[in-house]
């Protein structure tokens, strides 16, 4: 027989089809936004670091995250500079410090301090602004920082904000120019600041402590042998380090281990993944079990003929993948527009990629087959002789 | 027009095997709104626990500390002008460190911890197990703690139930004898609690300054009784000025809470991951009064032919929604209750179901059964008694 049965069975009830589509798309929906929350925090904590440029980071032990980084001395980033095969060492300073909008409320935002020419970000957009930092009343505010610290158009900060002045921790400071980064998931905002400013800002961090040493190696350089080198002459024990020196990979699966594993997020959002994928299992099996029921004297009747169970479980199975195939196209539209939706009401960045685009979908074939698989039991009960 | 037997109960339950299906979908929409609201809920509650937890009617803080974590301090001179305020029965101070705080236990890594410091005499945490009070004298030798027991095991105290005190750490590089537990929980910036007399508090955080006991986080106001709250508030407020912010316990947490609520995106995403809860609940209560009023079609349009009206088969239909959303809720709500317990285990969270929250999400169940018992009656509409025969 060349009958798609299959396929005519999904099609032979449209409405209802259409119902069941939608059951097991919102499920998928549910998997993509529990996935894309988490995605979105993945990104959030990392991304500080993907616009700063290094090979190797050097960081002090007392590390906790971005915003809670403890100090090193910049004598060290000196010696380190001195190291065979290192380019250059930048130093990036960081703290939060308090940010009073017109209205008089605080926040928190988190100050960069830099030195304007020897730039530490990858992007030479940010780079190009800081000619506008030769005033220690200069700073340059983050677009991506929250609406609470005060822009002109309440939205976000352009450049009707340019010349307006702000008082950070207890000074006044000057809105000189614009860069775009996102301060990650410990602050709402972001400012950059020349090293002289950031003195004078954050007199509790004196001019030899620095946050970050940067560095540089030049290209096709061992990272590997570097940092063991660098690793050894800093080691006071086989524990006991005096600074952390870690390659981007190490700093960006730290930082994912730290938000991800020790928080409640990553518990919360990975939860939300398992329940959405049940539910989705619970439509499918619903959908395919009540069909099965309803159709349960044809396939009788197709055993009676002699088609075998072998050939019924196919139908059944073809038809679970059928269902997975149409729910999952309109399914992924919904939850791009939904990705927007949140974006923008949330001012999180929620972004689709195509692993995670792929990943749901087989864990949507999958969760089909299974509901399949399960809904198949009714039809082995489906003997002839009781039909007639 | 009545029928003489409970027609919707009797329609849901002759199939016992269906209806065990239909039960368990809608559970599971209960489930997952539970989920959601909790989570929600949790993140807000877990911040603002320690401020539940505070015996006093006021609440002094800097005006410029937007939120807890945010450690900006005022000087404690002002509680001795807050305590000679008429009304005022006591003004006691409560110290904080989060930032500046990190305890190690051997061989591990030293991690932050919330650090909190009061008055041994005076104590400021209602206590309601009497935990803090049993163990006040051990807390005024030096170097001792009470460490909250909920906080994170990655510090690697042994804090079950019936773990053996004192244990030994080291706060700030500073010996620390825990001598025993005290609940609290953890939420988003904390993983753990520890709870001191100021004294000790005064020689592991010497940074303060000179007198480390100067600069004060909260101040802690109780009225005298017989005044009023309102009043206190209002003369509390004349003199402190601009100085130092004062408020009611509600209002500080009101505040806390809003300053989170704006800041995350944590109540757009549960409001989304709720909505869909609710979308996936509709979905499944419809499939199963719709299969249902499919099925019995031929009955219903016999009944039609009898004469029974449109709004006989409307009561018909919603009731039987109603007993769905019923039955399907009492489960939903006690696997929710279980997940809830799991996920305070797994979170240190504070998971909590209370009333208001359980109507809510029961009304939630019932509109969404209702909103597909209302989809579904469309076709018994439809059924046409002469398309029968």
């Amino acid at each position: 027989m060349r009958t798609n049965l299959a396929l005519l069975n999904i099609l032979s009830n449209i409405p209802k089809t259409v119902l069941s589509v939608a059951g097991i798309g919102v499920a998928i929906v549910l998997i993509f936004m529990q996935l894309g929350f988490r995605g979105a925090v993945e990104d959030t904590a990392t991304n500080i670091y993907g616009k700063l440029d290094f090979d190797l980071l050097i960081r002090s032990p007392d590390y906790l995250h971005f915003i809670d980084s403890g100090t090193i001395e910049q004598r060290l980033l000196d010696e380190i500079a001195g190291f065979d095969g290192v380019q250059d060492v930048k130093a990036l300073r960081v703290a939060v410090v308090n940010w009073r909008t017109e209205r008089g409320e605080m926040q928190g935002i988190l100050l960069l301090g830099v030195d304007p020419d020897r730039s530490p970000f990858r992007d030479q957009a940010i780079d190009r602004q800081f000619n506008r930092l030769n005033s220690v009343n200069a700073l340059l505010i983050d677009q991506k920082s929250h609406r609470e610290f005060g822009p002109l158009n309440r939205r976000k900060f352009d450049s009707d904000d340019v010349g307006r002045s702000f008082e950070v921790a207890d000074r006044p400071m000057t809105i000189a120019g614009l860069f775009s980064m996102g301060a990650g998931l410990a602050a709402n905002g972001a400012a950059i600041v020349s090293e002289k400013s950031f003195e004078r800002l954050v007199p509790q961090q004196t001019v030899q402590q620095v946050s970050f040493g940067l560095v540089q190696l030049p290209d096709g350089a061992d990272v590997e042998a570097i940092s063991k080198a660098i690793r050894g002459r800093f080691q006071r024990s086989s524990t006991d380090q005096t600074v952390g020196v870690l390659t981007r990979e190490e700093v960006i699966r730290l930082e994912l281990e730290r938000w991800i594993g020790e928080t409640p997020i990553g518990f919360i959002f990975t939860l939300g993944v398992l329940i959405a994928l049940l539910v989705g299992a619970a439509i499918v099996y619903m959908v395919l079990g009540n069909d099965v029921a309803y159709r349960l004297n044809e396939y009788a009747t197709l055993r009676a003929m002699g088609y075998s169970n072998l050939y019924l479980s196919a139908v059944v199975l073809k038809q679970s993948a059928y269902l997975a195939l149409f729910s999952f196209v309109p399914a992924l539209m919904l939850s791009l527009g939904l990705y927007w939706v949140t974006s923008l009401l949330a001012n999180i960045a929620m972004e689709m990629n195509l692993l995670r685009v792929g990943s749901v979908f087989v864990l949507t074939v999958v969760m089909c087959g299974l509901s399949g698989a399960l809904a198949l039991k009714k039809l082995w009960q489906a003997a002839p002789a009781d039909l007639f | 027009m009545k029928t003489p037997v409970p027609l919707a109960w009797k329609n849901l339950t002759h199939d016992r095997r269906r209806l065990a299906v239909a039960v368990g979908g809608i559970a599971f929409a209960v489930l997952l709104m539970f989920q959601q609201r909790g989570f929600n809920h949790a993140l807000f509650d877990s911040t603002v626990e320690i401020v539940r937890e505070l015996d006093c009617d006021l609440i002094m803080v800097n005006p410029a500390r937007f939120a807890l974590t945010n450690e900006i301090r005022f000087p404690g001179s002002w509680l001795e002008v807050a305590g000679s305020q008429s009304g005022v029965d006591s003004a006691e101070p409560l110290f904080m460190e989060n930032l500046a705080a990190r305890l190690r236990q051997d061989g591990k890594r030293a991690r932050p911890i919330r650090v909190l410091g009061f008055n041994l005499d005076r104590p400021v945490l209602l206590d309601s197990r009497r935990e803090i009070l049993s163990q006040i004298n051990e807390l005024r030798e030096p170097n001792t703690a009470l460490i909250d027991r909920l906080s994170k095991s990655s510090y690697g105290f042994e804090l079950a139930a019936n773990a053996e005190f004192p244990q030994l750490g080291e706060l700030n590089g500073n010996r620390i004898r825990l001598i025993g537990t005290f609940q609290s929980g953890r939420d988003f910036a904390h993983e753990g609690n520890l709870l001191m007399s100021a004294e000790n508090f005064a020689t592991y955080f010497r940074y303060r300054g000179p007198d480390p006991l100067s600069l004060v986080d909260l101040g802690l106001v109780k009225v005298g009784a017989g005044a009023s709250t309102e009043q206190v508030l209002r003369s509390l407020r004349a003199t402190l000025a601009n100085n130092v912010a004062v408020m009611t316990r509600q209002q500080f947490i009101d505040k806390e809470i809003a300053f989170w609520a704006r800041n995350t995106p944590i109540g757009v995403i549960f409001l989304i991951g709720t909505l869909m809860g609710f979308v996936v609940g509709v979905i499944i209560c419809y499939q199963i009064l719709a299969n249902d009023i499919a099925e019995h079609l031929g009955e219903f349009a016999t009944l039609k032919a009898m004469g029974y009206g449109n709004k006989f088969f409307f009561a018909l239909v919603i009731r039987q929604a109603v007993y769905l959303g019923l039955l399907g809720f009492i489960p939903g709500l006690f696997f929710s209750w279980l997940l809830f317990e799991f996920n305070a285990g797994m979170t240190g969270l504070l998971m909590q179901m209370s009333i208001p929250r359980v109507v809510t999400i029961l009304l939630a169940t019932l509109s969404m059964c209702v909103v597909s018992g209302l989809l579904a009656l469309r076709k018994l509409l439809a059924a046409d008694p002469a398309s029968l025969f």
